[in-house]
């Protein structure tokens, strides 16, 4: 069966073939914001708490990692890389850098046919900044900065949490956590 | 304020505008579809020419336009030859003015005429793929014209028509738009230039042979910096 034109508008649309990768990355001083498309992409007021905020699309962010769906208290560290000639190397590398416990989100856009986006970003990974490595080969310089989920120490394995209201949040109608007040020794973490 | 690449003085032998894109692939799936998707917001364009250097004067010039650029850490406009293509009102377009005696400037330019005036209608939001044109001189327009718009921020960028409905109201371009738009932004379409850099500076000057013959191979691709 031929499809006609307009059949085929709404199959490309079901499929939607378009999509960009954003990052934020907020420090007490400064919020970084970089998407893997081209050029500026202006936030609306659901997409980023502040208004007015313009996702910069310059190529400075180079690699997005593979990214685990963090449930049920699994925790990762993975590596964000940066084009390493944009000046984010001194910034973050300085002593008097904040980077480090920065707050690290990746969300994610679907386009239509009209690159226009179909719903705001949809953040669906969390983590803190970690550690910032400048690395080069050759005539390239790249910053990578190394994000976890979770609680990293210098020395031990990474642990992470689960706690009542993280479950709560994700399973709103599970009592798996309903007894918890009633047991005898108990450890209370404030957040 | 930018130096615009001296079409007047390195004439192409062959010329390519192309937009690039970045593409991921979902694999091949079992019933032998291989499903794409593009992750670049729009992608970004990139010009590649060829200029051949027959004289001397020609290699210095060529030489002294590539240090220029700093190995292509500097921006350049570089101008889309647009004179076969433009809707020109007169099917001509307009003519080039030397000084009152005659001369050029130094690479050969002269004072240019612009007879196509188009302008936008409303307002246009970043990334915005349809304008709505106000026409006040021009041809008729069919589709894949390519114009530029002089962005206050981040300068001037090239844009091509894919798609013009039948009253003529609002036309489909792509890329997206790379800056918003005010209301009466011009739409150039005489002299279409875009903010660039070149990418290949090391490989672009070819070898000098007999008898003292070269070429330029030039790979530029858009730049996205504010230039303001």
């Amino acid at each position: 069966m031929t499809l006609l034109p307009w059949q085929i508008a709404v199959l490309r649309e079901k499929g939607a073939p378009l999509y960009a990768l954003f990052l934020r990355i907020e420090t007490p001083t400064k919020t970084y914001r970089l998407w893997t498309g081209v050029g500026d992409f202006a936030a609306t007021s659901d997409d980023d708490l502040e208004t007015g905020a313009v996702y910069e699309g310059i190529g400075i962010l180079r690699d997005m990692p593979p990214l685990r769906s963090l449930r049920g208290g699994v925790a990762e560290r993975v590596d964000f890389t940066f084009s390493g000639v944009d000046g984010l190397a001194s910034e973050w590398m300085s002593p008097a850098s904040d980077i480090e416990g920065a707050s690290v989100n990746v969300g994610v856009v679907w386009f239509d046919s009209e690159y226009q986006p179909r719903a705001k970003i949809g953040w669906f990974w969390p983590g803190r900044a970690d550690l910032v490595t400048a690395s080069g080969q050759g005539e390239e310089r790249a910053v990578t900065l190394s994000v976890v989920s979770g609680a990293s120490f210098r020395s031990g394995s990474e642990n992470s949490f689960w706690t009542p209201p993280q479950h709560n949040q994700l399973n709103p109608t599970d009592t798996f956590f309903k007894m918890v007040r009633y047991y005898s020794i108990v450890t209370y973490r404030k957040w | 304020m930018l130096d615009t690449f001296p079409l007047g003085l390195f004439r192409p032998t062959s010329m390519r505008w192309r937009r690039v894109s970045v593409t991921n692939s979902g694999g091949r799936g079992a019933n032998g579809i291989t499903r794409i998707v593009h992750t670049d917001g729009g992608g970004l364009w990139r010009c590649e020419m060829t200029v051949n250097l027959f004289s001397v004067a020609n290699i210095k010039a060529a030489r002294a336009f590539l240090e220029s650029l700093d190995g292509g850490a500097t921006p350049i406009l570089v101008p889309f030859y647009a004179k076969r293509e433009s809707p020109y009102p007169l099917g001509v377009p307009g003519a080039d003015v030397p000084f009152g005696d005659g001369s050029l400037f130094g690479d050969d330019a002269s004072f240019g005429s612009d007879t196509i005036e188009v302008a936008t209608t409303g307002p246009a939001a970043l990334r915005a793929t349809n304008i709505s044109p106000t026409i006040t001189a021009a041809g008729a327009f069919v589709g894949g014209e390519m114009f530029s718009i002089d962005h206050p921020t981040k300068g001037a960028h090239i844009y091509t028509i894919t798609r013009i409905p039948e009253d003529g109201s609002n036309w489909r371009i792509r890329p997206p738009l790379r800056e918003a738009v005010a209301s009466g932004a011009l739409l150039d379409f005489d002299n279409p230039k875009c903010v660039m850099r070149l990418v290949n500076a090391e490989e672009a000057m070819g070898e000098i042979t007999p008898p003292y013959f070269s070429s330029l191979t030039l790979q530029f691709e858009e730049s996205m910096d504010d230039v303001a």
